[in-house]
Formats: structure tokens, sequence, C-alpha cells
């Protein structure tokens, strides 16, 4: 009789656990989509796939993705958008004045230019203690930007609130690292290689077509 | 040990089962609250889980650490339940470990959901405490303020480990 009433207690804190986690999903709000820069977007706008790239310039694993996206954007240059979003990590000291630098570079048309530059030159920028604003003025000059239009706008902070906000949407999405995509509004969690993503690619292009 | 410190002792393990018990709770809970597919993504961020089991895992754990964590919290089952998440904890620092020397492109450990972000190295230092702490509780006998105590009462305590 002991035995039954313990068993039977512990049935009621497992059912008070499985009836609050399912009352808490019903009523949760779905949260609303964020705000696109097209100058941060690469592919017609009515593509029928969305690829969303949340990513870090001082990471090795979003530059390797980026480079895999690029290949990517190639073999469906009709069918693939591209966003970027920046969520600059708290652990590499310099990554958020590279996003700060990219998005100068995208008031002068050259966010992509920008971008891989930025992927390409991680070691030479991303150093403790070291100010790498010279080094982006000294980038955007060699990529044939206006380096004091560039330089105005990398020193006066503008650009801060925007890579903010790419962040915030990182984190309304529950984003916790990089690289993360999503592709047409779901997370991608097959391996980041151009074959599995070019199926997964082609997958929702096929989905698509069925239906419409 | 006398009486006074083994007292002090088991208040001390009281305090710490409830803390432990509320952080395993809010835990699972900030998991299962939102699509399992968000503790997916955390989980391929620390890149040595086999893909096709991470989304077994991913609705499977969550539900492990709210459980155990509200056994532990109302002291049911106390002894077993702050074994399984011994266990739990000392995977979750393998992972952590691993991710750090590997130095993985990690912001927050994804251990907590929205509310509460942790790097790596806080996180791996939580889960230290907890884990020493949650020796300790395994091992002590029945603890004041537990549905053990009230359900069990009259019945012989479980044998604590001898630690000689």
């Amino acid at each position: 009789m002991r035995s039954f009433k313990y068993l039977a207690v512990g049935a009621a804190i497992v059912l008070l656990d499985v009836a609050a986690v399912v009352g808490f999903k019903m009523m949760r709000p779905i949260p609303p989509p964020f705000d696109v820069n097209p100058a941060k977007s690469a592919g017609p706008a009515d593509a029928p796939v969305l690829i969303v790239e949340f990513s870090d310039y001082a990471c090795p694993f979003c530059a390797d993705l980026h480079l895999v996206l690029d290949d990517l954007q190639k073999a469906f240059p009709t069918q693939l958008r591209r966003i970027h979003k920046h969520f600059p990590l708290v652990k590499h000291p310099n990554a958020f004045k590279a996003a700060e630098a990219a998005e100068c570079a995208a008031d002068q048309g050259q966010f992509w230019l920008m971008s891989d530059k930025l992927f390409k030159t991680t070691e030479e920028w991303d150093l403790e203690k070291v100010d790498p604003s010279p080094k982006f003025v000294e980038m955007a000059g060699s990529l044939g930007l206006d380096r004091a239009r560039f330089q105005q706008c990398l020193d006066s902070g503008s650009k801060a609130a925007v890579a903010l906000a790419d962040k915030q949407d990182g984190k309304r999405l529950l984003i916790d690292g990089t690289p993360t995509i999503l592709l047409n509004g779901t997370r991608v969690l097959t391996e980041r290689t151009i074959e599995d993503l070019t199926t997964v690619v082609q997958e929702a292009i096929d989905e698509g077509k069925k239906g419409s | 040990m006398n009486a006074r410190m083994e007292g002090l002792k088991r208040i001390g393990l009281t305090v710490a089962r409830f803390l432990i018990g509320g952080i395993f709770v809010y835990s699972g809970w900030s998991k299962l609250s939102r699509p399992s597919e968000f503790f997916q993504l955390a989980i391929n961020l620390y890149e040595i889980v086999p893909k096709n089991l991470v989304p077994g895992l991913a609705a499977t754990l969550p539900w492990f650490e709210l459980v155990f964590g509200s056994f532990l919290l109302f002291g049911y089952w106390t002894k077993r339940a702050a074994n399984v998440l011994t266990v739990l904890t000392g995977c979750f620092q393998f992972l952590l470990m691993q991710a750090m020397i590997r130095e993985l492109p990690i912001d927050s450990c994804g251990c907590f959901g929205e509310g509460i972000s942790l790097t790596l190295f806080q996180s791996f230092t939580l889960d230290t405490v907890m884990l020493l702490i949650l020796i300790q509780i395994a091992s002590a006998g029945r603890l004041p303020f537990s549905l053990d105590g009230l359900l069990l009462r009259g019945e012989p305590e479980p044998v604590a480990a001898n630690p000689t």
C-alpha cells in the first residue's frame, strides 16, 4: 500500500511536469519575422529558397561556410536568395567592429566584397587589445571604396546599432553560436558541405514546385 | 564528524538540493518550452554527437532534466534522482570540456533558454560545483523537507556511502 502511494506521488510529479510543458507550448506566441537589409542579400528577391546566414567574421567555421554558400549561390543563381546577418561572438574581441566595417562597406554597395575580405584576413585583425579600425580602413581602400567616407562611418560607430540589431534577431531566434543557417525559416541541421547543402536546397525547390 | 557539523551539513545539502533541483527544472523547462529543433542546433554546435542521434537526444534529454530535477526539488526518490543527475552533469562536463579544448565558436552554452546565457567556462564551473554537491546528496541519508521523509516515515533510511 505504501509502495503504491509512493509510486502515485511520483506519477503525479511527472504528470505535473508534462501538463506544465504542454500548457505553456500551447499558449506561447510565435516570434515575428525580422527586418532584412537588401544590401546584405544576394540573389533574386522572389527566389523560392531563402537562406539566412548568422555569422561572425572571426569564426573559422563561418569562413568555411561562407565559401560553401558562395558556391551554392553559383549553383542556384536564380533559385536562391541569401541574406547575411551578423552574430559576433563575445569571445572574438574585434568581431563586432568587423561587422560594423562590413556595414560601412554596404553603404558603398560593397558588402559582399568586404565580407569576403574580412573572412580571408581574420588573423590580421582579430588580435587581442589591438584596434582593428586602421586595418579595416586599409582594406576598404584596397577594395576601391572611398576611404574617407568609410573611415568616418567606422569612427562614428553609427553601424553598431545595426550589428547589434542583427545579433538580437539571432538571439530572438534562440541562436547560441555560429555559423547558423536558416533555410526558408527552418534551421539547417545537416553537415555544412556543398554536397549536403545542395541536396537540401534542391529538396526545398522540389517541395516548392509540388506545393504550387 | 560531530552532531552539530552533521546537522549543518544536512541543512546545507537540503538548500543545495532545492537549488540544484531548481536549476535542472529550469534547464529542462527552457528547452522543452521551445521547439526541439533549437536544442538540436545547440547539440550540433558541440560537433561530437552523431547527427542521426541528435533529434532523439534533443527530444528526450530535457525530459530527464525536468523530471529528475523535479524529483530532486521535491525530495522524491532523492538518491536515485541525484545519481541520474550526477551522470547527466558528468556528460555535460565532457561536452563543455571538449568544446573548450577545440575552441569551438560557441557564445553561449545553450544549457538554458533565453533567460540565462553562460559561457562554456562559466557553465563548466557551475557543473563542477553541482557535480560535487550531487555526489554528496546521493551519498547522504534522507534529507529534511522531502517527500521521501514524508512518504517513507518509519521505514529504514538508505545506507549512506562510507567514505572510508
